[in-house]
């Protein structure tokens, strides 16, 4: 007998429809998967055999089976396969029908016993076949929720083989899911602004940083409260919308999350990660810790402990917010439209510009430790910023700051001033073409001027020349001005001084 | 020579010797000394509490009859002048380190107008290398109209000394700070050199006469010899000697320090190559090298006027905060008010005005060498 289950997989974000064919015939004993799986779809034999055992059905062992997963030339990973297997094969049994099975699309992973395991990639696979006109899917519970978000399908969850066979057959025991309703507001973060004390121009940098979502360099000494602060970055940016959620789950359920994220995502690789790591990659091209950032924060405490290739490899997606990654058999883009926060040492000893430690570094070993920063990478950074130790007296006196959800507020003013002038909601400052600085950034005539003196002192660069352009533009977002007023500048210009840096010492 | 208020200022000062904070204790306790010399002639100690037991046995003793004509006809007859911080004649320079001393003595003229006067020190066991040197740089530094200052110590100080005065008609071309009494000629070695510079230069003293050279005087002659010039410039030193001492005070005055590299083998070298390697000092290998730093934009009559009274309130509030010590943006914030998307934009106009400037980790401190408020 030869049966038939739909189904799907991704290469990327993008999903393929797949047709899992089972043919059952005399001879001798045989099982056969084609169509180019990889281990884990061979290995599906052993699970579906003791699945339909265990849930009670028949498996066809002593006869010649062949599995075949069209297309045949598109390479199919994963264990999402079980399930639309098992059904194929008793629908060629004759113990299902064969219309349900190719009118409703099929994914889970079989457990020995029967019960069906959530999957890698549901939701982007969801969206992929809604666009090809599915709309009825029946996947794993596990992943039920996130499913349920996409408008216009139908999802049901699956428990076990027997349940799911049983309502097939016509006999019910299944509710669709209830769609997914998105609250962003709900999200959690574990950090708000006003758990850090002081730091109130390290504050205020982070609130322009997220208001034009320009990148952020910041440098202390250890413990001045660079991460507590980076990881707060998130709290102060404004919530997600719909789309920018289902964007950012896609990513991250092929990277193996279950649900919505609702939040925006906080990375915060290790300095010792690799470029694969870190762009994406892998035989099987995953996403990479700045796809996973995406619509979030990407952290790199240490910056100048990172490898170098790895740092370089960041300025190429800094400037495109998506990144390709190719390998042998596939090439995958993914987007990393993230905000970068780096954070580092005022040098190698750390104490440089502490008030109650001594710096012990000598100016040559500062500079070495500095230039491991490549200047097209600094180029690509609009905020520098300095933070001081707070005493821990001090700690102890200071009343709490403002919370982040105040912080929010002016952001998303601000923001939205960005989303009218634009005309697209999630366009910011920091991605201002040259054309648009041009356009949205003059400078009246005492600007011009603190600009040339700015420039005498600061020996800037022609690129330093627009990002300061930029960073000023979003202050004066932030203060509801059309017009780029001196103070606005004055203020940019001092985010671009950080001592350690030759460049720009005031 | 010595007019009245000089002669009152000297017998406090010669009551209370080095011991600066009592002189400016009396000083501020009495308006006009005259009041302290009539309460002391009459016995009245009661405002004069502040004094140890041996200042104020020695202030009634100065103030018995004829002790002060004594030793101003003493100071006179042995051509020494006084030079007092209230004087016009008091060099601009030494007035603005932490604690210049409120009495000199002099001998020889004292040119309160010196231009580019620049430390020469080193070590007193100098190489060749760093006679030559001393005697090279002493030499260029006059002809090209500046002012020597030095220890006259044997070594580098000397020789500096000496270089100064090969210079056939210069006026004024070398100061030498004591670490003794003006009188008291050390080392003996060099005797023709002290009559040289009395004759030619100036010799500059703040210890009593007849003080003799006691090693812990040096430390506080070193601080003079910085603080009267612009510049240190170290020739040759050891690891741990005064001219590092001086350098040191010269960098806590503000004052450039500047340092002739030597190889690496030499001891003498040692110090000078050390100041370079830890950029205390900028390595020099010509007058050019130092006439650079203060030409153009640089020190003395580059500083720029700026009238307290033409800032804004928050820039008078930040000038103050700053005024007793560097701050942080946070400590500037709580002390000035004001949100810190004022206070930033501020600091920044403050900054490139030349008023204050930015130092590592986000401190920021005034800018005396560019900006005087007045």
């Amino acid at each position: 007998m030869l049966s038939q289950a739909n189904s799907f997989g991704l290469t990327g974000l993008n999903g393929f429809p797949v047709k899992v064919e089972a043919y059952i015939s005399g001879g001798l004993h045989a099982y056969e998967t084609v169509g180019l799986p990889d281990a884990a779809v061979k290995e599906s034999k052993e699970r579906v055999r003791s699945a339909m055992k265990n849930a009670g059905f028949e498996f066809p062992g002593d006869l010649h089976v062949t599995v075949s997963l069209a297309p045949a030339d598109v390479r199919k990973e994963g264990s999402v396969y079980d399930l639309p297997i098992a059904l194929a094969l008793l629908s060629a049994e004759g113990v299902l029908k064969q219309a349900p099975l190719t009118r409703a699309v099929y994914l889970g992973e079989l457990a020995l016993n029967g019960d069906v395991r959530g999957v890698n990639g549901v939701l982007p696979m969801v969206i992929s076949a809604r666009e090809m006109g599915e709309d009825v899917f029946f996947v794993p519970r596990e992943n039920a929720a996130e499913a349920a978000c996409v408008e216009g399908v139908r999802i049901f969850p699956v428990d076990n083989l027997k349940q799911l066979v049983t309502f097939l057959q016509g006999d019910g025991g299944m509710e669709p899911q209830p769609p997914t309703v998105f609250v962003p507001e709900e999200a959690a973060y574990p950090w708000d602004f006003s758990d850090i004390k002081g730091q109130a121009t390290a504050k205020r940098a982070a609130e322009i940083a997220a208001a034009g979502g320009h990148n952020l360099l910041l440098s202390g000494t250890p413990g001045s409260g660079k991460t507590m602060l980076a990881r707060a970055l998130p709290s102060i940016l404004p919530p997600m919308t719909m789309a920018e959620c289902m964007e950012v789950t896609k990513i991250h359920s092929v990277a193996g999350s279950r649900g919505l994220v609702a939040a925006r995502p906080f990375r915060s690789p290790h300095h010792g990660a690799s470029a694969a790591a870190i762009t994406g990659g892998g035989p099987n091209a995953m996403p990479g810790e700045i796809s996973l950032s995406h619509m979030g924060v990407l952290f790199l405490d240490e910056f100048p402990e990172f490898h170098r290739d790895v740092l370089e490899s960041l300025r190429q997606p800094l400037e495109d917010g998506i990144v390709t990654v190719s390998r042998a058999r596939t090439s995958c883009t993914y987007p990393a439209s993230f905000m970068l926060v780096a954070a580092m040492n005022p040098c190698p000893c750390g104490n440089r510009g502490s008030r109650t430690k001594a710096c012990t570094c000598t100016p040559s070993q500062i500079q070495r430790y500095a230039r491991r920063i490549s200047g097209p990478l600094l180029d690509r950074i609009d905020l520098f910023i300095e933070m001081n130790d707070v005493p821990f007296e001090d700690l102890k006196g200071k009343a709490a700051g403002e919370p982040s959800k105040a912080i929010r507020q002016r952001v998303v003013a601000a923001r939205q001033r960005q989303a009218e002038r634009f005309g697209d909601s999630i366009r910011t400052n920091a991605r201002m073409s040259i054309q648009e600085i041009e356009a949205y950034c003059p400078l009246n005539s005492g600007c011009q001027s603190l600009m040339e003196r700015a420039f005498r002192r600061m020996n800037l660069s022609a690129r330093a020349y627009q990002r300061l352009r930029k960073v000023a533009r979003t202050i004066a977002d932030l203060d509801g001005s059309d017009e780029i007023l001196e103070k606005h500048l004055a203020e940019a210009i001092r985010y671009r001084s950080l001592s350690i840096l030759g460049e720009s010492e005031l | 020579m010595i007019d009245d208020t000089d002669r009152l200022e000297l017998w406090l000062h010669y009551a209370t010797s080095t011991r600066y904070r009592q002189f400016s204790a009396v000083r501020e306790e009495y308006y006009y000394l005259e009041e302290a010399w009539e309460d002391v002639q009459k016995g009245r100690m009661e405002r004069l509490g502040m004094l140890s037991e041996e200042s104020r046995k020695r202030l009634r003793e100065a103030a018995a009859d004829g002790f002060m004509d004594r030793y101003v006809r003493w100071l006179d007859k042995n051509g020494v002048s006084v030079v007092t911080a209230s004087s016009y004649r008091y060099p601009a320079l030494l007035k603005e380190i932490p604690d210049p001393p409120p009495v000199l003595f002099c001998k020889g003229n004292l040119n309160e107008d010196m231009q580019l006067p620049l430390a020469i020190v080193g070590t007193r066991r100098c190489t060749d290398y760093g006679k030559e040197v001393a005697k090279t740089f002493g030499r260029e530094l006059v002809k090209a109209g500046g002012t020597v200052i030095s220890g006259l110590a044997t070594g580098i100080d000397g020789y500096a000394a000496l270089g100064a005065l090969s210079v056939e008609g210069a006026q004024d071309p070398t100061v030498a700070v004591l670490g003794c009494g003006i009188d008291v000629i050390y080392p003996k070695g060099n005797e023709k050199l002290y009559g040289a510079i009395a004759e030619r230069g100036c010799l500059v003293t703040e210890f009593l006469p007849k003080t003799p050279a006691l090693s812990q005087n040096f430390p506080f002659r070193n601080r003079i010899i910085s603080g009267l010039s612009l510049g240190v410039l170290v020739v040759e030193a050891g690891e741990r000697s005064g001219a590092s001492i001086t350098a040191r005070l010269a960098l806590e005055q503000g004052r450039e320090v500047f340092a002739v590299p030597g190889r690496i083998t030499d001891l003498m070298s040692a110090g000078t190559n050390g100041m370079i390697r830890r950029g205390e000092a900028k390595l020099v290998t010509g007058l050019g090298d130092i006439l650079e730093e203060f030409g153009e934009g640089g020190f003395g009559e580059e500083v720029q006027q700026v009238a307290f009274s033409d800032l804004s309130p928050l820039e008078q509030r930040i000038v103050q905060a700053l005024e007793t010590g560097e701050k942080n943006e946070d400590e500037l914030l709580e002390t000035c008010g004001g949100g810190v998307d004022e206070l930033i934009p501020t600091l920044t106009g403050l900054t490139f005005s030349g008023i204050i400037k930015q130092l590592p980790g986000s401190v920021y401190a005034l800018d005396p060498l560019q900006t005087t408020i007045v």
